[in-house]
């Protein structure tokens, strides 16, 4: 109620939607990191692991913690725009109590914005932003637990592992990897410093993809074991439900793995909370009107901006120029874009 | 009497295509630019707006000791609306912006310090307006169904006083650009047109209208007075004055890039089904530009380039200048006339504009 009213009294009197936001151009005349809205948090490691990038921050006091397996978006500026993404906080609790810093695994990509910037700027002692720490994905160490981690799905469980004081209840780690795998000496590690441990590796450029009877033959009792699922979402599409089949508790995170050049693909449309998928090519506005949905236009083609969405992650070619977008959140136009992976977008 | 109402000179289909080409590769060329600069631009601007305000606000204060202090006051405060709107608003409304993925000041969430609900204008402006540049009865900017701009419209007796009408407009802006679309849906007044295509409810529009305007005057004419009480009249005219200057101010330039005497107005029909080029060509002919130093450019918003505004209307306002000099060159090849001039000449030119379609003919 009172955050409402307050609101009402920013937008009238400020015609903005906060005091900060009001402020903070200024602020930023003496505080160059400030951004309303987000916490500055300030580089200070850059560890290179096998293919991927640890960055270490260290967050103001306006971030409030977390739970190991919840992930933040992380804001950085790359030549004016603001690139964000989504990362699993991958380093300990007690980490973060003591030293109040965080790391995040960053997974290189040749030619991803991200990972030309990791590569290119002097990055120690720069500043980024970050959200507060979100997500349901966490441990609860009351049963016997199964953690299958597939390619970066790996970070949010080592969160959870080196968070743990007392392993109580045996744990299980199944990590499907290809080629490049991160913290493998670390939890080869923990496996001989707690005996309830179990470390499997499963490096499919040398095996066959990971199966769900693979996991199987790894737990003593499935109905009795909570699994933990996090990798990309064709990863977890496929072993869900099969696991889902053996065992009563599955909780599983999945992220986005970009899919091939289709005709036809798959576009996920959220608006207030539901979502509606649709499949098809050509305008994403033709599509969304032909899946019953309704959203605001203009001119058709291209003008007027009136039906520009968030596009939240996935593909987008543009109608008019051929051009590609990015592979995140940005802002579209629907009527000129179509997409050529599957795509998110909030209407 | 000089009729200066002009036909459209001819534009043959190859010469639309190259100017598309030549149009879209130029646009391309200043896309690969963007970045920094403009941040740190937007980011500039938004710091002296704000300053401007809050010393245009704090001033009055000064009425206390002297009468004096409003006269500064309100300079500052009608530059820091002015800016605001102009240079601030109208341009990350139009989305310029929006690549730098701003938190804030990106065209889904802005709202400007004027009585017009930011949503509403977006809808009329950006896509009434720039869709449909001067096609007569589908641009609604053209003469904001007051006046009588161009022989396409009949004359009627009001006409005769409309440079009176005029001068309502420019000092009532806010209010006319905020009704200007529920004149538009018929909403209180007139018979519903039932080829109209709408998204938006009347009761959404009612809302919008009563909800930002009322907001906008319980802001400037009842909390600011009473929170410097004993100068509650001082300040109330204070805020009146800078609101009228920012009227004003805003009506003139926006007259000049649309109301000059060597506009071209365009036909309905004509514009069925037409090609990108034949739309840049319609932008061009549908404008006019004026001169001045950067300052200038800076309080008008840059639409002192309204001819490179409507050609691109989502590239950042302040690259318009450095632009105009190819665009300038591209329509000098085509032989497509390109208007501008200095903004008194220009603004002559409106009024003369409004006088001569006073009368008949």
């Amino acid at each position: 109620m009172k955050s409402v009213l307050m609101r009402r009294f920013n937008q009238s009197l400020l015609v903005q939607p906060s005091v900060r936001s009001y402020l903070e151009p200024l602020i930023r005349l003496f505080m160059p990191q400030y951004r309303a809205g987000a916490i500055a948090a300030k580089v200070i490691g850059l560890k290179k692991q096998a293919g991927y990038v640890l960055l270490c921050l260290k967050p103001s006091s306006k971030f409030l913690g977390f739970t190991p397996g919840q992930h933040v978006d992380l804001s950085i500026e790359i030549n004016g725009v603001r690139v964000q993404r989504t990362f699993s906080i991958c380093s300990s609790l007690q980490n973060f109590q003591h030293q109040g810093t965080i790391e995040l695994a960053i997974k290189l990509v040749r030619g991803g914005q991200l990972s030309s910037w990791l590569n290119s700027a002097p990055l120690l002692g720069a500043w980024v932003h970050i959200s507060q720490a979100q997500g349901d994905f966490v441990l609860a160490q009351q049963k016997p637990i199964c953690l299958i981690a597939a390619g970066s799905g790996i970070t949010p469980i080592r969160a959870m592992l080196l968070s743990i004081s007392r392993m109580t209840k045996p744990i299980t780690l199944i990590y499907s990897y290809r080629g490049d795998a991160v913290f493998t000496a670390e939890l080869q590690a923990m496996a001989t410093k707690f005996p309830l441990f179990k470390f499997i590796a499963h490096d499919t450029a040398t095996a066959a993809r990971l199966q769900c009877a693979d996991i199987l033959q790894q737990i003593a009792e499935p109905a009795d074991t909570v699994f933990y699922l996090c990798g990309p979402t064709q990863f977890s599409q496929t072993l869900l439900p099969q696991l889902q089949q053996v065992a009563h508790r599955v909780f599983h995170e999945s992220f986005g793995g970009i899919t091939t050049d289709e005709a036809e693909q798959q576009v996920a449309f959220h608006q207030h909370s539901a979502k509606h998928l649709a499949v098809g090519s050509g305008s994403l506005l033709v599509l969304a009107e032909q899946a019953g949905l309704n959203p605001r236009y203009g001119c058709r083609r291209g003008i007027c901006q009136q039906c520009q969405c968030q596009k939240l992650k996935g593909q987008v070619r543009n109608l008019l120029t051929g051009e590609l977008s990015g592979a995140g959140t940005e802002p579209i136009q629907l009527c000129i874009s179509e997409a050529v992976t599957s795509v998110d977008i909030r209407l | 009497m000089k009729k200066i109402a002009m036909t459209t000179p001819p534009l043959t289909e190859e010469t639309a295509q190259q100017l598309a080409a030549e149009l879209t590769a130029l646009a391309q060329q200043e896309k690969a630019k963007l970045g920094a600069a403009d941040a740190r631009y937007l980011l500039k601007l938004v710091q002296w707006q704000r300053i401007f305000a809050i010393s245009g606000r704090l001033l009055m204060l000064g009425c206390f000791w002297s009468v004096w202090f409003l006269l500064p006051a309100v300079l500052l405060l009608a530059l820091a609306k002015i800016i605001d709107n102009m240079e601030i608003g109208h341009n990350v409304l139009h989305g310029q912006y929006d690549f730098l993925q701003h938190r804030y000041l990106n065209s889904k969430q802005f709202e400007w310090d004027i009585a017009c609900d930011a949503k509403s204008w977006q809808r009329t402006h950006n896509f009434e307006h720039h869709t449909y540049t001067n096609i007569i009865g589908q641009d609604r900017d053209f003469g904001y169904g007051l006046l009588r701009l161009s022989s396409d419209f009949r004359w009627r007796l009001r006409n005769l006083w409309q440079v009176l009408t005029y001068f309502m407009l420019s000092t009532l802006f806010q209010w006319g650009v905020s009704y200007h679309e529920l004149a538009g849906q018929r909403v209180f007044f007139g018979k519903k047109k039932h080829d109209r295509n709408t998204q938006v409810t009347d009761l959404e529009l009612k809302r919008a209208f009563f909800g930002k305007g009322l907001k906008q005057l319980a802001k400037d004419y009842v909390f600011f007075p009473l929170l410097c009480w004993p100068v509650f009249g001082w300040v109330l005219l204070g805020n009146f004055l800078a609101n009228l200057i920012r009227n004003w101010w805003t009506a003139t330039v926006i007259f000049c890039g649309h109301f000059t005497e060597q506009i071209y107005t365009f036909k309905a029909e004509d514009c069925e089904n037409e090609s990108r080029g034949q739309w840049f060509y319609r932008q061009m002919l549908g404008s006019s530009n004026f001169t001045g130093p950067r300052w200038l450019h800076i309080l008008t918003g840059h639409l002192s380039c309204q001819i490179e505004h409507h050609l691109f209307p989502d590239l950042p306002a302040w690259r318009y200048p450095e632009l105009a000099k190819q665009v300038q060159q591209i329509a000098k090849r085509h032989g497509i006339p390109y208007n501008t001039g200095s903004f008194a000449s220009q603004y002559f030119s409106v009024l003369r504009r409004i006088l001569r379609y006073s009368l008949p003919g």
